[in-house]
């Protein structure tokens, strides 16, 4: 009886991002799986959620083999999975959610009353007694944490669940929330249900899990039960034993090292009390995991978020505090965002538009365009960025991530001219090895950095080493350390940023949506 | 339960289409081809058949006639493809025309004022209702559907506030902007040809013209990249107000009237129908000003040849709308065609021809 993935396989065109991966959960254990950005922990949940399907290997449950999942089949099998964007219905009461899809009825109508005395029931019986919530209250008017309980009761009142899935449970919320929701998590392995606890952070590791499967480069780097295994031997896991990779080479700094960016005090929605100051020439990386504060550290400063209090100087001059992206614009900041299909990218426009949007203004006389000058700008960054095909037509969509992600990198760099502060908040999340080498080249070439500073957040030891001439360790929203990065010390970056001691951590202020217009 | 062998996991999807025998591919291509000219091909169809139905369809003075009923809505429809691209609709352009129209002929009729300055002060109404719209709708925040159609409401009621009767007794300059020629052309189709010249112009030469596709594509990417999204739409909104007023004078000289409770009603669905068979997307993004322009042609070609034939008028609209869904519908469906996957049917017809194909469709 136990839930048991055997070489599964799965590649992306030439990519492959799972080499074989098995593991083996028992019912009523907790199994946590860690890896780093990129090692395929995102892969094997689709693949067991019926979102992908994988090239090899299977799936058994109770001794039956699942193969082909498709979302409805792994429903059929028992799976469940929460991730961090919950998939609850604002609007409708708890109730109404846990039983969305699967409602009860008596003849045509709807059995209301037999709906919510069961969800009272599944709500005390997943979340033990005093657990406050009722089954009539609407699910927008939840804190975060309690939606996730929510949603946790909802896949695991359905019937025949088998295996329940958490993609990083933990992440967004704060000591105490976290503590509730191990106690439930426990609840429920104690059931006999099989729990799959993927997470970054190593304190719920040693505090909830039984066994640990680490992930690195699509393939198993160890497989422990909790017990017998030191912090040290993990983030040795997860970062491989491999040296640091050698920083792409640069200028050198400049001697006079005069202050570019000023931040001293920033607090805002997810971080708080902030201070750092980069240097012309300089690249800085934040390293921090997923709900560290680091998009909403890089969209406040791009005027994108309002900021609570503190103060950012660009080569002396303060931003306004009341900002918005055109006025960080204005005094030379630029941003390229985290989520490039959301936030960056407009996919049926061609290369030129995209990478042109901006700097059409600058270009040409008051209200009209210059269309010699964009062509010069933009060939001249297409090559910059090694763009490929290097094809103004072409629209966005065509073009693979990276190279959608180098479209948005040439509209600060060779379109819009005045950037001297460039944010990048998880340059290449998403992007195949040749793309990613292309964008740290130019990251770090003489022509970008002069006159420009960069500052980048990651959560890949490996780009902090690659690009990073120094890294800050952003903790749940504060930085707890400076760190060279040459030599880059990467089990005491990973040890902070998991475990987030040296400082008391603080709770993570509460705090609903961003202000965007 | 479907619980297979663990050596029929894999399954490369092979019917991805690119590599696929040269005749679905050129059937696809020809399609795709039919679809992007499918408004050229529909004026040519109704030319034809109305022209053999009766002979002198196809004359100077037909087209010329069917040009000048055009006017009104190309006018309107310049401007308002170009608000619909940037993601935003106006629902409020039959009343701003009445606006216009009724406050200019007032003037004139009632108050005395030359045409000029009546004229003038018509426009002014229409770009001032407009650029309330663009307020509540940018600075305010409020949907754009809600506030057109609250303005549309709020604007035919004014005009009943000017006056309930229909004005008339136009002076003779008012009278020759929508009657008199020049050059042996209408007058408002010189207007109309200069409004859709100043609108591809703005879209082409202008970095707000390139700004509009990138705001309605993606809102969110277009505020990141620093576009000022509250400035543009409000400067589309106003443009909108300014050419329903444009359209609204037009037509008050044509009629030589303006009935304050008549002119421009359904106008708004008019203007609508035309982007959209224009093939501009109602979410905003995509869009070509030329293409509006020949659906303006095709539906007043429509209905001039339908009542040269006599056809009943609930006739006439119907084939309007029928025109407009089959439109829209094609266009999707060479467009998914184009992407495969979203069509589940589309789906197991591309994979039948393929080895893993009789799983595919099992599943």
């Amino acid at each position: 009886m136990s839930f048991v993935i055997d070489g599964v396989r799965k590649s992306y065109g030439a990519n492959e991002v799972l080499k074989g991966v098995s593991l083996r959960c028992e019912p009523g254990q907790v199994h946590a799986l860690l890896g780093a950005n990129g090692a395929g922990k995102s892969t094997l949940i689709k693949c067991l959620s019926g979102a992908h399907m994988p090239d090899a290997g299977t799936i058994q449950l109770d001794g039956e083999v699942w193969t082909g999942l498709t979302p409805q089949r792994a429903a059929e099998a028992g799976i469940a999975v929460i991730y961090q964007h919950l998939s609850l219905v604002a609007s409708l009461s708890i109730s109404d959610n846990v039983f969305l899809g699967r409602e009860l009825r008596r003849g045509p109508l709807l059995a209301r009353a037999e709906q919510r005395r069961r969800t009272r029931e599944a709500l005390s019986s997943v979340l033990g007694p005093g657990h406050g919530l009722s089954e009539d209250t609407i699910v927008g008017d939840l804190p975060i944490a309690s939606q996730q309980l929510v949603e946790i009761v909802k896949a695991t009142s359905r019937p025949g669940i088998r295996v329940l899935i958490l993609d990083e449970p933990t992440a967004a919320l704060s000591d105490r929330e976290a503590g509730k929701l191990k106690d439930v998590v426990r609840r429920i392995a104690a059931s006999g249900v099989h729990v799959l606890f993927i997470t970054h952070i190593l304190s719920d590791v040693f505090d909830l899990c039984d066994r640990i499967t680490v992930l690195r480069d699509g393939v198993v780097a160890l497989d422990e039960p909790v017990g017998s295994v030191r912090t040290e031997q993990l983030t040795e896991a997860i970062t491989g034993r491999l040296p640091a990779p050698r920083r792409v080479a640069g200028p050198a700094l400049s001697r006079r090292r005069t202050p570019m960016l000023t931040v001293s005090g920033l607090s805002g929605e997810r971080f708080d009390d902030v201070t750092f100051t980069t240097h012309e020439g300089e690249v800085v990386g934040i390293f921090g995991l997923v709900g560290s504060g680091r998009s909403e550290l890089l969209e406040t400063l791009y005027g994108a978020r309002r900021a609570d209090a503190g103060t950012v100087q660009v080569g002396g001059r303060t931003v306004p505090r009341r900002s918005s992206p055109r006025a960080a614009l204005r005094a030379g900041i630029a941003l390229v965002p985290g989520d490039r299909a959301r936030q960056a990218v407009f996919p049926d426009l061609d290369a030129a538009d995209n990478v042109l949007q901006p700097a059409f203004g600058q270009l040409g006389p008051p209200l009209l365009r210059n269309r010699e000058a964009e062509r010069r700008r933009f060939a001249a960054g297409a090559d910059q960025v090694r763009l490929h095909p290097a094809d103004p037509t072409l629209p966005a969509q065509a073009f693979s991530g990276g190279n959608q992600q180098k479209l948005v990198l040439s509209r600060w760099l060779a379109a819009y001219q005045g950037v001297r502060v460039l944010l990048l908040d998880e340059p290449t999340q998403g992007i195949d090895v040749g793309a990613r080498a292309d964008i740290y080249q130019t990251l770090r070439s003489e022509e970008v950095l002069t006159g420009r500073t960069i500052v980048f957040t990651t959560s890949d030891p490996d780009e902090v080493a690659l690009l990073a001439d120094r890294v800050l360790v952003l903790v749940r929203g504060r930085i707890v350390a400076e760190l060279p990065a040459e030599p880059l010390d990467r089990n005491r970056m990973l040890h902070l940023s998991h475990l987030g001691i040296l400082d008391p951590v603080p709770t993570a202020p509460h705090t609903e949506g961003a202000s965007r217009p | 339960m479907s619980q297979v062998k663990a050596a029929d996991v894999t399954t490369a999807p092979h019917g991805d289409g690119h590599g696929e025998p040269g005749q679905r591919w050129t059937a696809q291509r020809v399609g795709a081809l039919l679809v992007r000219n499918s408004l050229v091909i529909g004026i040519a169809v109704l030319l034809i058949v109305f022209t053999s139905a009766d002979s002198t369809f196809l004359t100077v003075d037909v087209l010329k006639n069917i040009a000048l009923q055009s006017t009104v809505l190309a006018v309107v429809a310049v401007t308002s493809t170009l608000l619909v691209i940037s993601g935003e609709v106006d629902l409020s352009v039959g009343s701003l025309e009445a606006v216009s129209a009724v406050t200019a002929g007032y003037l004139m009729a009632a108050s005395g004022w030359g045409a000029t300055t009546a004229v003038l002060v018509g426009l002014a109404a229409g770009a001032a209702a407009g650029a309330v719209n663009g307020f509540l709708v940018t600075v305010v925040g409020i949907n754009s559907i809600v506030v057109t159609l609250g303005m549309g409401n709020i604007a035919r009621g004014l005009t009943y506030l000017i006056t309930t009767a229909p004005v008339f007794g136009f002076t003779e300059g008012f009278l020759l902007l929508g009657n008199g020629t020049f050059l042996g052309i209408a007058i408002p189709i010189w207007i109309a040809v200069l409004v859709f010249a100043l609108g591809g112009a703005f879209l082409v030469l202008t970095p707000t013209g390139r700004h509009i596709y990138a705001v309605g594509m993606n809102r969110e990417a277009a505020y990141l990249a620093g576009l000022n999204l509250r400035r543009i739409r409000f400067v589309l909104f106003t443009l909108n107000g300014l050419a329903a007023g444009l359209a609204g004078v037009i037509l008050a000289s044509r009629l030589n009237s303006a009935p304050p409770g008549t002119l421009g009603v359904g106008f708004e669905l008019q203007v609508l129908t035309a982007v959209l068979l224009g093939g501009v997307a109602f979410t905003g993004g995509r869009g070509r000003l030329f293409g509006v322009l020949l659906a303006v042609l095709f539906l007043n070609i429509l209905q001039a040849g339908l009542t040269m034939m006599n056809v009943a008028n609930a006739w006439q609209q119907i084939s309007q709308g029928v025109a407009l869904i089959a439109s829209v519908g094609l266009d999707l469906f060479n467009h998914r065609r184009g992407r495969r996957a979203l069509l589940p049917w589309g789906r197991l017809r591309l994979t039948r021809n393929t080895t893993s194909g009789d799983q595919e469709v099992s599943r």
